[in-house]
């Protein structure tokens, strides 16, 4: 076959060969120097987001997965300051080299369950997140910059929250980044490691997760977006008897997401941020650092995240309620009489869902779990019924 | 500190000189120009299948036919009365494909989606079934992947001719830049079948002409690879550019869509302008009974077998002539010395008169009367020159035009490819459209949302730099236009022109370029 010399799409001529790889084993090699520094400062207050094992501190996955986002969008940012310069390199019209940063992040931001993440999306399948490429490579045998241990339980599931992620650095972290990184990429990473080491696993979570109140309402509406299916199941459920475990279970658990954007992660995001900005000293880096994460006042005092934040408690306080009740229904027998781990939760929860119903102003719900129920059997009162269904059908999209 | 050599960060070109050095490189001492291999396989299946229709695979299976059927150096000669398009097969009824042989013509495959959505349709038409001999695909250059036949379901492939078989991925795009080059050289858009055209030759100054293209319009000026130069004329949503309401379908939608002529130079070196209305307005979907209008009737050829896509298409059609109007209204301001305007001739009545014809839209509109569309272009070209005439004596604002640099507007283009790409790859994650098999076609962005991104505040660009990258994008054979059915608002499905990244070898192209460039600002 005689082919013409291949030339491509010329709008794409600044596209190169076999950059990629290195992309990717420099970003993850970058993200493991900040595991390490992170993990390397002992003085932190204890949080479930991350564990101490064998002496070694590691991260928990949600939290390991907001780090890869921060350091994503701050090297990204970083990229877009030198990046025109990083084009004339490739095209020899400079050799500006040493201060500039050479990559952008080649990660992508893909929405989860917890949030934007970072992984790949290719069109070809499902999206793939940073920590199931991690521990492809470690299963591989390819790269040992981390260890990621799944849940015993669930050894194929690296992105279950219980996975836990440690940085394996072996020898001094400087001579770790000495090759293959420019000058002012390794004052960055030094620079951002000595910063980032100061947060608590709930600040980089918070910091992670929020950028700016556009995002940040994105990101709400798509849990509401994301509750609709469950809500319809459960209407469903409590309309012909069915159960109702399994949707307000998920309606709940999306509904606190909701919340937490809204209003939770304000302070852990707020202080977060001031520590990046009060232990980052180059002007270059702080202004990126800006660029990325907008001003907490910025992104919840706008009336668009005030509402949605009146939204996703009015949908917390009834998913919860609907939650209790569901939980009653499935452990009556450890509940009813025992001081089990159940009773003392259930407890627990109906305290807290009835206070949020009544802060609410739903009417006529019970506050006594007895009025709950059709007599001895597990079926709802119907008045009760109607109601929270009304109640569902009022928390829908207008 | 390494040197650019030594940090392999920067990778190789993966574009370069054509140097042994480079990767790049491919020895080739004296290639068979793509043009003629398409032609000898082409010409070839003409010769041998004696087909009674061609059905060529929209877009560029179309683009290819018409290129190959007016090249210089060896005319295909096909009678255009025998070609269809795949997108205007459902405006035939069944009659009209019955008792023909029919040869179905695409220039490359890889995953065989578009064939096989033909296939479907003219199964569930009964006009053919899996096996039966009045059917033959002809595809030029298959992928390794489907080079045993398109797979129909899934016990069966069917079989095609082909010029390149067993292509691997850099082959194959090896092959797709080539025929993308030729569309090139032969002017991209003036190989559509979906676009009225007329012609003009310059005499006097060409700032003049932009001068009065820009008279009640937004100009962009550039030049296209071949340094052939382009004019988008864009109108925007003002008072005076609406169309009527008759004998438009009800329900029709022109604001916020795509209202402009492509201005093109025909040959380098010539001041001749082949120029292009292009206006294509939502409409409301499953709506029957259009047209009503009893001319329009006749000039659309709309009996009892219309679907959604020839309304959509024959809509289009006639909101183009309204923005000819406009063009040529504008173009009426310069004296007459200054231009002569060359309109197409009626390929029946004016045969052998030279001049050029539109026999080609036939691929698109079948049932059109062609010869009543060139009286009507016609009449609208007298009407639009005296309306014109008129306001010569009204003294022109002096307007300084924006300048565009074509550098700059290339880059623009880059970067809209880019966040298409994002946008609709963030679309398919959070609808969990990735498990979709086949992937979701079409599924492209409305105009609006197009425009929208353009006037996000991180990009701040005009509508009519937005409008002029599409055209960049169109011709370099990286986007593509769908007709779409989308759902407004809680129901009610419109029928609209959606535009995506052509396929998975340009998606493919910005997904890498994103990994190695990052994503524009904000985005």
């Amino acid at each position: 076959m005689a082919f013409e010399p291949f030339r491509g799409p010329l709008l794409f001529c600044d596209l190169r060969v076999g950059r990629e790889g290195v992309q990717f084993e420099r970003f993850f090699r970058a993200v493991s120097y900040l595991l390490n520094a992170w993990c390397s400062y002992t003085k932190r207050e204890p949080s479930f987001d991350h564990t101490d094992k064998d002496g070694i501190l590691q991260l928990r996955a949600i939290a390991f997965d907001k780090l890869g986002m921060v350091f994503h969008k701050l090297w990204s940012e970083m990229f877009r300051q030198t990046e025109e310069t990083a084009h004339q390199v490739v095209s020899n019209a400079t050799d500006a080299e040493p201060s500039i940063v050479t990559f952008p992040s080649p990660v992508q931001e893909i929405t989860g369950v917890h949030g934007r993440g970072t992984g790949r999306f290719d069109g070809t399948g499902p999206p793939i997140y940073l920590l199931e490429i991690l521990h492809e490579l470690q299963m591989e045998n390819t790269l040992h910059y981390f260890t990621i241990t799944p849940p015993k339980d669930k050894p194929d599931c690296p992105t279950d929250h219980r996975t836990t992620v440690r940085s394996e650095i072996v020898g001094s972290p400087k001579a770790f980044l000495q090759s293959g990184f420019t000058e002012h990429e390794v004052s960055i990473l030094s620079e951002l490691g000595s910063a980032l080491k100061h947060l608590s696993a709930p600040q980089i979570r918070a910091l992670g997760t929020h950028e700016n109140a556009t995002k940040t309402v994105a990101d709400i509406e798509k849990e509401f977006r994301d509750i609709e299916p469950f809500r319809a199941e459960l209407m469903k459920a409590l309309a012909g008897g069915g159960d109702i475990y399994e949707p307000s279970s998920k309606v709940l658990f999306r509904a606190e997401e909701a919340r937490r954007k809204s209003m939770d992660n304000r302070k852990d995001y707020s202080d977060a941020r001031d520590r990046m900005l009060a232990e980052i000293e180059n002007p270059a880096i702080k202004d990126a650092f800006c660029h990325v994460h907008s001003a907490p006042e910025l992104i919840w005092d706008g009336n668009e995240v005030r509402d949605l934040a009146k939204k996703a408690e009015r949908v917390l306080s009834l998913s919860r309620y609907i939650y209790a009740i569901a939980y009653y229904q499935r452990h009556r027998e450890r509940i009813i009489g025992t001081e089990s781990y159940e009773s003392k939760r259930f407890a627990q929860l109906w305290a807290e869902a009835y206070a949020g119903v009544t802060k609410q102003s739903f009417p006529r719900f019970p506050s006594t779990i007895e009025n709950v129920f059709d007599g001895d059997t597990d079926s709802l009162v119907p008045e009760l019924k109607n109601n929270l269904i009304y109640a569902l059908k009022s928390i829908g999209p207008k | 500190m390494q040197t650019l050599a030594e940090n392999p960060v920067w990778g190789k070109p993966l574009i370069g000189p054509d140097s042994p050095g480079s990767i790049a490189y491919y020895p080739s001492p004296a290639p068979v120009s793509i043009t003629r291999q398409l032609h000898t396989f082409l010409s070839g299946q003409l010769h041998d299948f004696e087909p009674g229709l061609v059905i060529v695979i929209e877009r560029k299976g179309t683009a290819v036919f018409r290129a190959l059927n007016a090249w210089n150096e060896e005319r295909l000669g096909w009678p255009w009365e025998k070609v269809i398009s795949s997108s205007a097969v459902g405006q035939m009824p069944d009659e009209f494909f019955v008792g023909r042989k029919l040869l179905v013509f695409d220039d490359m495959t890889r995953t065989g989606t578009h064939i096989v959505e033909l296939l479907e349709e003219l199964e569930k038409r009964a006009l053919w079934k899996p096996g039966s001999p009045n059917l033959r695909l002809a595809v030029f250059a298959a992928h390794a992947e489907n080079s045993e036949g398109v797979p129909y379901d899934s016990n069966t492939r069917i079989q095609f001719a082909c010029f390149y078989r067993y292509l691997t991925s850099v082959d194959y795009e090896r092959v797709r830049t080539q025929i993308i080059r030729m569309l090139q050289h032969a002017g991209s858009l003036m190989l559509d079948t979906e676009h009225l055209e007329v012609r003009v030759r310059l005499h006097g100054n060409f700032n003049q002409f932009v001068t009065a293209l820009s008279r009640r319009a937004k100009v962009v000026v550039f030049r296209s690879h071949d340094q052939l130069t382009n004019i988008t004329v864009f109108y925007e949503d003002d008072g005076i550019h609406q169309l009527p309401e008759t004998p438009f379908p009800a329900g029709m939608k022109c604001k916020s869509i795509v209202k402009k002529c492509r201005v093109l130079q025909v040959r380098p070196g010539v001041d001749e302008y082949s120029i292009m209305p292009i206006c294509f307005p939502s409409i409301p979907a499953g709506v029957e009974g259009w047209p009503t209008d009893l001319g329009v009737r006749e000039l659309l050829g709309y009996g009892g077998h219309t679907d959604d896509t020839a309304r959509f298409y024959g809509t289009g059609l006639l909101a183009a002539i309204e923005v000819l109007r406009w063009a040529l209204k504008d173009l009426g301001v310069l004296e007459d010395d200054a231009y002569t305007l060359n309109l197409p001739k009626d390929p029946y009545g004016d045969r052998g008169k030279g001049g050029y014809t539109l026999e080609h839209l036939r691929a698109m509109y079948p049932t059109l009367d062609l010869t009543r569309l060139t009286q009507i272009i016609a009449g609208v070209a007298m009407e639009a020159r005296s309306e014109g005439k008129l306001l010569r004596s009204y003294k022109q604002d002096p307007k300084k035009l924006p300048l565009y640099e074509d550098t700059e507007l290339r880059a623009n283009a880059l970067k809209l490819v880019q966040i298409m790409r994002l946008v609709l790859d963030r679309r398919v994650m959070e609808q969990g459209l990735f498990n979709e098999v086949p992937y979701p076609h079409p599924f492209g962005l409305t105009a609006q949302e197009i425009f929208d991104i353009g006037k996000s505040p991180q990009l701040g660009w005009e509508e009519e730099r937005t409008s002029t990258l599409f055209d960049i994008l169109i011709d370099e054979g990286l986007l593509v236009t769908h007709v779409e059915k989308l759902h407004e608002g809680e129901g009610a499905l419109r029928v609209s022109r959606t535009f995506e990244p052509d396929g998975e070898v340009v998606s493919k192209y910005v997904r890498h370029y994103t990994t190695q460039w990052g994503v524009p600002y904000g985005f």
